[in-house]
């Protein structure tokens, strides 16, 4: 079964390849593997990826840093020779070229539990309250996704997943349900 | 399976929830050993009609096709389930609330239960007389032939949300049960509730795989 999901920012090929390797022998699934980090409007609509990155990036991870860390990404950075430790701190981890399979799998560990974790425990993540409420309030997708500055893709994702974890699926029950858990007041 | 050669009072044995249906059909006095196919000459009932309810109400893998039925007699028996619905299964929901209310008066559970449930029942009340209004007489080609393109997709769209609704309610009230709540009429209150969903399944699923190909075909739409 597969644990969560992955993006691959990394311009050698053989690295690109090497990385997808130990991934789908970890079972992690791989959404998109580039050369470099993409527009804002596609990176803000990333959501509790592993986010494998060519540590020369550093800086961009550095300027889109916030976006990244609130919707819940895990950053690797992929370091091919010593690198300005300084950059370090903008990644949660980093895998150098000579690590062994062990060390990687160790470092890749800390995503899939945490991605595991989630599934299991059924808790809504703040940004899911925060559409929840909407959803109670009567907002339609599109209104949604104006209020929070994202796509609409991305609120019909949200609400699957709200949907999933709570077991409830009509807008009215979900409506009930914010109220019972004080979110919303029911007029 | 159910067949024509199986004993009625066996079939109601093994699921006694087809009792209710099985009266609906006017099938249930007078069974004693009798088979179907005799129970349905007795009270002049076509036996494949009787046979195709019957399976789709015990198996949720029988799908019946919509060359098995004749439109007619389908739209009789919706419209007694219909009834049966407004008669029997709202005020009995709405007995099992006001009992839990006097049982625990000043629970708030209970009034945005009550609330929910109301709402509920105005949607389902606004979908029936909408099919018995706007679908059922195109089987008697009593409508304009524009308007009912549009009707049917509407048909199947508001069968979801009225399916979900009940499952979601029975989510919420097993995840809510107050501490000092009566859990007999909770017991009722959801098995009622179970019920009610499983025929709304039911129903929509004639709806879904028979009225409205039948309907789409018979209006070469």
């Amino acid at each position: 079964m597969q644990v969560g999901n992955s993006v691959i920012i990394h311009k050698s090929p053989i690295i690109q390849q090497g990385l997808k390797n130990i991934l789908l022998s970890r079972n992690i699934g791989i959404s998109d593997v580039m050369a470099s980090l993409p527009e804002y409007d596609i990176l803000r609509e990333w959501n509790d990826l592993l986010l494998l990155v060519d540590i020369q990036l550093a800086n961009e991870i550095k300027n889109n840093i916030k976006v990244l860390k609130k919707n819940g990404n895990t950053i690797i950075g992929i370091e091919t020779h010593d690198a300005d430790k300084d950059l370090d701190k903008y990644f949660d981890e980093i895998i150098n070229i000579n690590d062994q399979t062990d060390i990687i799998a160790i470092k890749i560990n800390d995503y899939i539990v945490r991605v595991a974790d989630t599934k299991s425990n059924n808790q809504l993540s703040a940004r899911e309250i925060e559409l929840l409420t909407m959803v109670a309030q009567g907002l339609s997708n599109k209104q949604i996704a104006d209020q929070l500055f994202i796509s609409i893709h991305t609120v019909i994702t949200h609400r699957k997943n709200i949907t999933s974890k709570l077991g409830i699926k009509s807008i009215s029950g979900l409506t009930l349900y914010a109220a019972l858990n004080k979110m919303v007041v029911l007029h | 399976m159910i067949t024509e050669n199986d004993k009625l009072s066996d079939v109601i044995g093994r699921n006694i929830d087809l009792l209710p249906i099985i009266h609906r059909l006017g099938l249930s006095t007078n069974i004693g050993e009798r088979n179907i196919r005799e129970v349905c000459n007795d009270h002049v009932k076509d036996v494949n009609f009787i046979l195709v309810i019957l399976n789709t109400y015990s198996s949720d893998n029988y799908f019946p096709k919509p060359d098995d039925l004749d439109l007619k007699p389908l739209i009789d028996f919706l419209t007694q389930t219909h009834t049966y619905h407004k008669q029997v299964t709202i005020p009995r929901l709405n007995g099992f609330i006001q009992q839990l209310k006097q049982n625990m008066p000043n629970e708030k559970l209970l009034l945005v239960i009550e609330k929910y449930l109301n709402q509920y029942i105005k949607k389902l009340i606004q979908h029936i007389d909408f099919e018995e209004k706007d679908i059922f007489p195109l089987v008697n080609r009593k409508l304009m032939v524009d308007e009912k393109s549009v009707n049917i997709k509407k048909l199947f769209r508001q069968h979801t949300n009225v399916e979900n609704e009940i499952s979601d309610l029975k989510t919420i009230i097993i995840r809510h049960i107050p501490q000092n709540a009566n859990m007999d009429l909770i017991h009722d209150l959801l098995h009622t509730l179970s019920h009610f969903e499983k025929e709304q399944l039911d129903h929509a699923r004639f709806e879904d795989k028979i009225l409205i190909p039948k309907l789409l075909k018979l209006l070469s739409i």
